[in-house]
């Protein structure tokens, strides 16, 4: 199924590679990305503190502690955003960048592993200076980028298993294993999951991929019994109703949550699982406290924005000329696809609990800069993207996907 | 890559739809599940009902204190500790078992202690342990008064249901109905700001107002107190009696208990002590009986004021020589001497006048071998030989009191009756139950339950026990500016076979004034007191006194001051005997005394104010024996079987008894002995002794000793029925 493979400019095509490169300036932004990723800010900035405000009391005798801290991660998130936007995203391409962003990962997770805080048997957590931050947030675009650009690179011999899954997966060994010894699953789990993604749009071989999934899915397996914990979350994820106030306890409070919602809701600030009842609800099960208050019709306009901003995210990477920043636009849009959908099904209970930040939203600023950030990284490569829009399924399937330029 | 659209549209899809499910279609069962643990429903507890005494003065009351709650997730990880440590030093708690509870994720609420005083609970709030160290209301019942009145009131469990006395008979009215309240809260059970939507108002518990008097009974107490530390006794007994309606206004058993911390770990103790033995145990009651006997047979017309007896120091009924407490005899003398003198023989007379069928009539109507119903709990009902069965020796003990078994507040009720103008009332202790709105729920019923005697019979037997005071054993009751009446009473206890059991008295004493119009009745038992003398006279009569002269002035009862000729006691303590006892006749007073030793303590102390010609008992620091004073003294009897009569006439002298061995001039061995051996004889008995030799088949007509007849008995020892000596100076000997 070559077929897949993206229509993307090689790198050695001349004059259309450079006219493919031109950057159309900042009113060819992708603005309904922009403004709907603000949208969709704003409005967790309004729900998290519709739902953290009676946590805040109650821990920190402050009704604005979470808020206002997310205010602020907001505010530098623009920044971030708007000026890494202004980031021409070539210079990622580059071999110094890549070098010293790979190592930077590494040494940052080392560094984690050694001097971070350990916070519920787990060392996520490293202060840098003034940044207390999760580098594994971080860790994750920059693989993407690497990935990217390692794809981009051979992207004639992705046909080969060496290339596409090896060469790969050398890439995200070292890091993944410095992220397991944390441990962090969850973020282990969606940096695989995006890498096989990624490794699909960089045009491996389906048999390949379905090797290589067979195996992800063994090891996962293995990996899940191996650790009695994250096997007793397979127990509770399949019999919530055994063990309500114990190991179920929280997606149990978070199915509460929805019950209660309702088709409308029980309207803003109405919430009853945000009285301490559902731990997290200003974090990881933000999503739930949003479905009791604004009910089914709230979730699903939700959804909808996030829809809108993967559909978005790919239309950038599909008209985007540069096979380098086609995977990187598809790469965050995978990742952020990615942790929406398993946020949501942890917070429905379809899927065992995992933790993971609903993007944007969350409370939390490692997430929400770095996310913003990568946004910033789409918008830049969407001022490269030609002017005439490309058919999202193009009509032919074989040798007729690649643009009109190119057979012309 | 259009793939990847498609593949994230379908899980966004799935997603929305089992949105969808939770939040329409399984919304409702969620939405049930959920509501439990967003509400709490709040036990709002009934205060339990008061108990004052007749005055409105409380005795049992509902404390304010506190439980000490914590909810282990709103502790903070790094608190734990802290909180941990603090709470154990001041509650005295398990610190591991509460840190472990604080580190447990299941527990929402855990009680640390309950029953935390305000100070503790104070001193836990300003520690500042956080939001997950709460400090809840609790009730514990308090009683202001401690010991007084224990075994009447009880006890109740940390939950406030009663355990024993009125607070568990009672229970039912005292509870109350709790309320709830349903309110919303948070995780940690905090209430949120208006959001109650239940409250169901607590119905309080019935107040409880008793006929106790809380000064009568705080008399009464102390009395009781101090009467068994100077007599070493085991534990002393009492209660008064309104006489005109049966109310009780004082009443206990010592040693008793605090019933704000109830030895609650010794289970047998407890019971025993909040036992209420005026009410549960019945006794021989001795001479204090001789009342009844005195009012049946005025009543009955067998005898009368001027009837005269005549007493030799015993009296044969159906062949069986029953003595008086008096071996010489009393001789001739008249009822009211009789009873002045508590002759034996004089009351076992009038029973045998009386004949069994009129004498029970009279028993009977007077309450004896029936519960006198007046609530309180665990009532015995004394022990009265059906007269089917009763023989003329034991008609005539039951004239003086013995053969028959009475509890002491059937004999208060009963000598109430024979005082107050002949009518019997029931004796009860709850005056009214009144329930929170102000509705009575109960009443007592203070009408007279029927007539026992007439109202001149009263007054007669009202008469005779003043002189009783004035000028018989009763003397040491006499109060000055009070016309008081009286019998003294002291009889022998029974060991668990029923034999007469060693040194073991019970002295009493029951006195009423004023005595031409009586108002109250007070009587005091003293149990197995270790004194040289065990006597009613002595061991009881002086508290009975000492109450009646606190309560009378107390209850407004006008002096009448017949006797105008009084004394304040000097100090004799410290003094040797002689002198003291010199100093005392220098002031009118005569003095009792066992051991020619300096005076350690004086009854009625220094300064108090007794009558012209009263008597003070005096103690030294040894109680030796002296045997030359009137008051009996009890031996052992040895085993003489099979001595001769030298060895015989040691055996008796070596624990001063005396032979009388028969014949007159004794050969061979001792074949039987007038008393049996171990049985307890007064000192100086001379005893009869049978000799002869050894054959199977003895001509003694005796039985044999070996195989005592328990039915006929030899001449029984005197030991069993020992009133107070006629006259309380012993220096003066028989008249």
């Amino acid at each position: 199924m070559e077929s897949n493979v993206t229509p993307i400019k090689f790198r050695n095509e001349g004059k259309k590679y450079k006219r493919a490169r031109q950057d159309g300036g900042i009113l060819r932004m992708d603005f309904a990305l922009f403004f709907t990723v603000i949208a969709i800010c704003l409005f967790g900035i309004v729900m998290l503190f519709s739902a953290s405000y009676y946590k805040g009391i109650s821990e920190f005798g402050d009704g604005y502690h979470f808020v206002k801290s997310q205010i602020e991660y907001f505010a530098i998130g623009i920044v971030v955003m708007l000026g890494v936007s202004f980031i021409p995203y070539s210079l990622y391409r580059k071999r110094i960048s890549i070098l010293l962003g790979y190592i930077a990962i590494i040494a940052l997770l080392i560094l984690t592993l050694v001097k971070g805080k350990t916070v519920l048997g787990a060392k996520r957590w490293v202060q840098l200076g003034p940044i207390n931050m999760q580098p594994s947030e971080l860790v994750k675009f920059i693989l993407i980028i690497c990935i990217s650009a390692y794809m981009s690179r051979f992207a004639g011999k992705m046909n080969k298993f060496p290339v596409s899954i090896l060469g790969v997966l050398a890439l995200i060994v070292l890091p993944c294993a410095l992220i397991y010894l944390q441990p962090n699953m969850s973020m282990l789990i969606i940096i695989c999951a995006v890498t096989f993604l990624m490794m699909f749009m960089g045009g491996a071989k389906l048999k390949h991929l379905a090797i290589l999934a067979v195996i992800g899915v063994i090891g996962l397996i293995v990996l899940s019994l191996a650790k009695g914990y994250r096997s007793g979350r397979f127990t509770s994820w399949l019999h919530p109703w055994d063990d309500p106030k114990g190991s179920s306890y929280q997606v149990v409070q978070s199915l509460f949550a929805f019950g209660n919602g309702g088709l409308f809701g029980q309207g803003l600030d109405a919430s009853r699982q945000k009285l301490l009842f559902l731990p997290e609800m200003e974090n990881d099960y933000i999503l739930a406290i949003i479905a009791e208050e604004l009910g089914f019709v709230g979730v699903l306009a939700l959804m909808l924005a996030y829809m809108f901003v993967i559909y978005r995210g790919i239309r950038v990477a599909l008209s985007v000329k540069d096979r380098f920043a086609a995977l990187v636009a598809g790469g965050i849009t995978a990742m952020l696809a990615v942790q929406i959908i398993v946020n949501i099904a942890v917070v429905t209970n379809s899927i065992p609990a995992t933790g993971q930040t609903l993007p944007f939203i969350s409370a939390g600023g490692s997430s929400l800069v770095v996310f913003m950030g990568a946004t910033g990284i789409l918008l830049n490569i969407s001022r490269y993207t030609e002017k005439r829009r490309t058919p999202l399924f193009p009509k032919r399937k074989t040798a007729a996907d690649l643009p009109a330029e190119q057979s012309a | 890559m259009p793939w990847l659209l498609i593949i994230f549209a379908a899980l966004f899809f799935i997603l929305a739809a089992r949105v969808f499910y939770l939040q329409v279609i399984d919304s409702e069962n969620l939405q049930k599940k959920a509501l439990a643990q967003w509400t709490r429903s709040t036990a709002l507890s009934a205060a339990r009902g008061v108990i004052t005494d007749r005055n409105g003065i409380e005795l049992a009351v509902n404390a304010p204190v506190f439980k000490i709650v914590v909810w282990p997730q709103s502790v903070k990880s790094t608190e734990r500790e802290r909180v941990a440590n603090e709470l154990s030093e001041l509650l005295g708690v398990d610190r591991a078992r509460l840190l472990e509870r604080l580190e447990s994720k299941t527990i929402r609420e855990y009680v640390v202690k309950r029953q935390v005083d305000r100070e503790t609970a104070d001193r836990i709030s300003s520690l500042q342990l956080g939001g997950g160290v709460g400090i809840a209301t609790d009730v514990k019942r308090y009683y202001p008064y401690g010991t007084l009145l224990s075994q009447v009131l009880g006890f109740t469990n940390i939950d406030s249901a009663g355990q024993s006395g009125l607070e568990l008979s009672l229970n039912k009215y005292l509870t109350g109905l709790d309320g709830k309240m349903v309110a919303d809260t948070d995780r940690n059970g905090n209430l949120l700001a208006s959001s109650v939507y239940e409250y169901i108002d607590p119905v309080n518990g019935d107040k409880v107002r008793i006929t106790v008097d809380k000064y009568f009974q705080s008399y009464l107490e102390n009395a009781l107190e101090e009467a068994i530390a100077v007599n070493n006794a085991k534990d002393a007994q009492g209660i008064i009696m309104d006489v005109t309606d049966g109310s009780v206004m004082a009443i206990s058993t010592k040693p008793d208990f605090d019933p704000n911390d109830p030895p609650r770990t010794d289970l047998e103790l407890l019971a025993e002590l909040s036992r209420d033995r005026v009410v549960t145990d019945a006794y021989e009651p001795g001479s204090t009986f001789k009342i009844l006997t005195l009012a049946a047979a005025l009543d009955s017309g067998v005898t009368d004021l001027g009837s005269g007896f005549y007493c030799n120091g015993g009296y044969v009924v159906n062949g069986e020589r029953i003595k008086c407490w008096r071996h010489a005899g009393h001789g001739m003398q008249t009822l009211t001497e009789a009873a002045e003198n508590s002759c034996n023989v004089c009351f076992m007379q009038l029973a045998l006048s009386m004949g069994v069928e009129k004498f029970y009539d009279y028993l009977y109507a007077f309450g004896l071998g029936q519960s006198t119903g007046s609530g309180l709990p665990g009532e015995g009902e004394g022990i009265v030989t059906h007269q089917k069965y009763v023989r003329d020796n034991d008609l005539a003990r039951i004239g003086f009191g013995q053969s028959i078994a009475v509890t002491p507040i059937q004999l208060a009720s009963a000598v109430s009756a024979a005082v107050n103008g002949g009518l019997l009332y029931t004796p009860h202790i709850i005056s009214e139950i009144v329930a929170d709105d102000g509705t009575v729920v109960y009443t007592a019923d203070t009408k007279p339950v029927r007539r026992v005697i007439s109202e001149e019979t009263s007054e007669k037997v009202r008469q005779i026990l003043e002189s009783v005071v004035e000028n018989g054993t009763g003397r040491n009751a006499k109060i000055e500016g009070y016309a008081v009446g009286g019998k003294t009473g002291t009889a022998q206890k029974y060991d668990e076979y029923g034999h007469v059991s060693a040194g073991s008295y019970i002295c009493s004493f029951i006195g009423f004034a004023p005595a031409d119009e009586p108002k109250y009745v007070c009587l005091i038992l003293v149990d197995e007191p270790h004194v040289g003398s065990v006597f009613g006279s002595t061991v009881a009569a002086p508290y009975v006194r000492r109450v009646l002269s606190e309560i009378l002035p107390y209850a407004g009862i006008q002096r009448t001051d017949r006797n105008t000729s009084v004394v304040t006691l000097p100090d004799v303590t410290g003094m040797s005997m002689d002198d003291a006892v010199r100093t005392l006749q220098a002031y009118g007073v005569s003095a009792v005394y066992e051991a020619d030793a300096p005076v350690t303590l004086m009854v009625p102390a220094a300064g108090q104010t007794v009558p012209a010609g009263s008597s003070v008992l005096l103690y030294t620091g040894l109680e030796g024996l002296n045997t030359e004073t009137d008051e009996p003294y009890y031996v052992q009897m040895p085993n003489l079987m099979g001595m001769t009569a030298l060895q015989a006439y040691d055996a008796l002298r070596a624990v001063g008894l005396t032979l009388d061995p028969e014949p007159a001039d004794p050969y061979g061995v001792v074949l039987s002995q007038s008393v049996y051996a171990y049985e307890l004889v007064e000192y100086g008995t001379s005893v009869k002794v049978w000799f002869g030799y050894p054959t199977p088949t003895p001509f003694i007509p005796t039985p044999e000793p070996a195989t005592p007849a328990p039915e006929t008995p030899a001449p029984e020892t005197p030991a069993a029925e020992t009133p107070a000596p006629e006259t309380p100076e012993p220096e003066t000997p028989e008249p």
